[in-house]
């Protein structure tokens, strides 16, 4: 065994929810729902409102994770990593800040939506609003239709690189101007990996590598992140609802 | 991320670099690039806006001119086929880790500018998949998009890989350009040098852009030996970690950087008594460059030690920067010298006399290279000569 679970927490266009709340899971191709504050914080949070689309969905998952593994409170900072997956990553604030751009011939680009067009940006208000010092990184192209961000979050855990780590998908979906493609649909999962967690009650199931690398949950192999969900609900006893999208 | 004892209790072999390649604006090939960093030369020069909206904007970046693009293909691809030229065939069954913080955004900018490209080449995996076609590589690939740091993180990653016995093999391909939408989007954020840029110095005023690459080859021992491959040096020692205090600006103690430098040196069994060396990010901006020389006081306290940059030469060559300086710093230690730091002259308040205008020689055996980016990151590695 490499990691447990310890949380799971999504947003998708089918709504939020975490592994131990009564809302059940599924995830469609969309349309997204707005994202506010509220939906994942209790408290007012002035810098929710400055984030672009990608941060405020990612950081409402990442949210709905840390509660469900007990952890969204904290007064010091932890040494949790944040690793997360996306395909089109922030090309949608990309096409925003390019706009500001063409606006007036380059004149008057837009500082705050350029601070915005890395997509681990969205991991760094993580960072800053959960309070992780942890190595955080983004892997490309790793969306909810397959399982690379948890392989590689389970690599840096058994080489010793990280101890617990966040670790999940993000994506909007394919902006306007691209060719759409399954491989990106809209939402974000994200799960609590502990290596050793001290609440063995919080556990939804073992993680682990078989020899060729594939991610095996309670000893059988998983190849999505909606399928790892499933699997995390039917081990608690909860199950999700039919439909949703391979 | 394991304690210092604990990383000292786990089992890992040996990770050997056994090819590495830069193309900088200061050359194709790693000889050329350490030809002009050691004789001081600057490749930054004066660029005009790039498409026609924004010509006129005058400011200064080191660019790669000759480098190619159509409507099916990039400019990155083009620069990444440049460093890869020189690069010796891997092994298949090799993984593939890329580094990049925008690909091709020269192809977003002609699309949103109302050209019909390729729009495929838009993502950031994009690089990746062309590598695989180009070396013939059937194992798993990923990019790694950590802002500035994402060379380091990529390399670092590719060093646990083999040392966990997780990969025998490991390709690392690091590639970035200059185009109006970076160039814009740093001169919105005000951290643009109006001249070349000028790290540690007293008059330094913003960061210079640059494009490059870098592509390294990782393998075990055993690897190496099977395919005859020479043993160029090792990477040692990497670590990781976030600041979690601003989007943009680093933490002015240091304390993420320290964090990283303090796991690398836990992974690679050192102490800092070791390292006399530092192949810095150095990028010339009032904050990045004060908070290195915290976190090394911090590290080192006040011992001599030479720290070097070579963004005045290249530019910040961004998502890039950590795969270069991985290789400069490999090149530094087997040619025994320190390469100057181009654009300095006077020392800032806190650099003393760790940073010359100068190449010196040196015996050192290990090099630190660390990097720092948006959203908090930091990365290190330690390089280790060959022998």
């Amino acid at each position: 065994m490499i990691a447990t679970i310890t949380g799971i927490g999504w947003l998708t266009a089918d709504g939020i929810g975490a592994g131990r709340r009564p809302a059940g899971f599924s995830v469609s191709t969309g349309p997204m729902p707005a994202v506010t504050r509220e939906m994942a914080f209790p408290d007012p949070m002035p810098r929710f409102g400055r984030m672009d689309d990608l941060s405020r969905l990612g950081l409402s998952a990442m949210a709905m994770a840390l509660k469900d593994a007990g952890c969204f409170e904290w007064s010091q900072k932890r040494s949790i990593g944040i690793l997360a997956g996306t395909v089109y990553g922030c090309l949608h604030t990309d096409r925003a800040f390019f706009d500001t751009l063409c606006a007036d011939s380059g004149q008057s680009p837009s500082p705050s939506l350029f601070a915005y067009t890395l997509p681990s940006c969205m991991l760094g208000e993580a960072a800053i609003v959960f309070g992780l010092t942890g190595p955080s990184c983004i892997v490309n192209d790793a969306g909810l239709t397959d399982i690379t961000c948890i392989r590689v979050a389970l690599e840096n855990i058994l080489s010793g690189d990280a101890g617990t780590v966040l670790c999940g998908v993000c994506d909007l979906g394919a902006p306007p101007f691209m060719r759409d493609s399954r491989k990106g649909l809209p939402g974000a999962i994200f799960f609590m990996l502990e290596n050793h967690p001290d609440r063995s009650e919080t556990v939804y199931g073992h993680l682990d590598l078989d020899t060729a690398g594939k991610v095996r949950f309670n000893g059988i192999e998983t190849i999505n992140m909606i399928e790892l969900v499933e699997k995390c609900l039917d081990s608690a006893g909860r199950t999700a609802l039919t439909g949703n999208t391979p | 991320m394991a304690s210092n004892r604990q990383q000292a209790q786990l089992k890992r072999q040996a990770v050997w670099i056994t090819d590495a390649a830069c193309t900088t604006a200061l050359g194709d090939s790693r000889q050329s690039t350490w030809d002009g960093l050691i004789n001081n030369r600057s490749a930054i020069r004066p660029v005009n806006g790039f498409s026609a909206p924004f010509s006129g904007k005058l400011r200064v970046a080191a660019r790669i001119d000759d480098l190619t693009s159509s409507r099916r293909h990039s400019r990155v691809f083009s620069l990444i086929d440049r460093v890869l030229a020189p690069f010796s065939a891997v092994p298949p069954a090799s993984r593939l880790i890329t580094a990049t913080t925008k690909a091709g955004i020269d192809f977003f900018e002609r699309r949103r500018l109302g050209e019909t490209i390729d729009s495929e080449d838009l993502l950031l995996a994009s690089i990746a998949h062309h590598v695989s076609r180009r070396l013939d590589i059937s194992g798993p690939m990923l990019n790694i998009s950590a802002a500035c740091a994402s060379g380091t993180l990529a390399v670092g990653k590719a060093a646990a890989l083999i040392a966990t016995g997780l990969a025998d093999s490991v390709v690392v391909i690091c590639a970035d350009l200059v185009t109006d939408f970076v160039l814009s989007g740093f001169s919105a954020l005000k951290a643009l040098s109006p001249g070349p840029c000028r790290p540690f110095d007293r008059h330094r005023q913003g960061l210079s852009l640059g494009e490059g690459a870098a592509a390294v080859t990782l393998m075990s021992g055993e690897c190496a030996r099977r395919h005859g491959r020479p043993l160029l040096g090792r990477i040692l020692g990497w670590g990781a970690s976030n600041d979690a205090t601003h989007m943009t600006a680093p933490d002015r103690n240091g304390k993420g950087l320290i964090q990283a430098i303090h796991q690398a040196l836990g992974v690679a069994g050192l102490s800092p008594d070791d390292i006399h060396a530092v192949n810095a990010h150095g990028t010339g901006t009032i904050y990045n460059d004060q908070m290195e020389m915290i976190a090394f006081d911090a590290v080192f306290g006040q011992r001599p030690l030479n720290v070097f940059s070579i963004k005045g030469a290249i530019g910040h060559t961004l998502g890039a920067a950590g795969g270069i300086e991985t290789v400069i710093g490999l090149e530094s230690l087997r040619r025994k010298m320190i390469p100057p730091t181009t654009g300095f002259q006077v020392a800032a308040q806190g650099v003393g006399d760790r940073v010359s205008m100068s190449a010196k020689p040196s015996e050192s055996r290990y090099m630190l290279s660390t990097n720092s980016g948006f959203g908090g990151v930091n990365g290190a590695l330690v390089i280790g000569a060959a022998a």
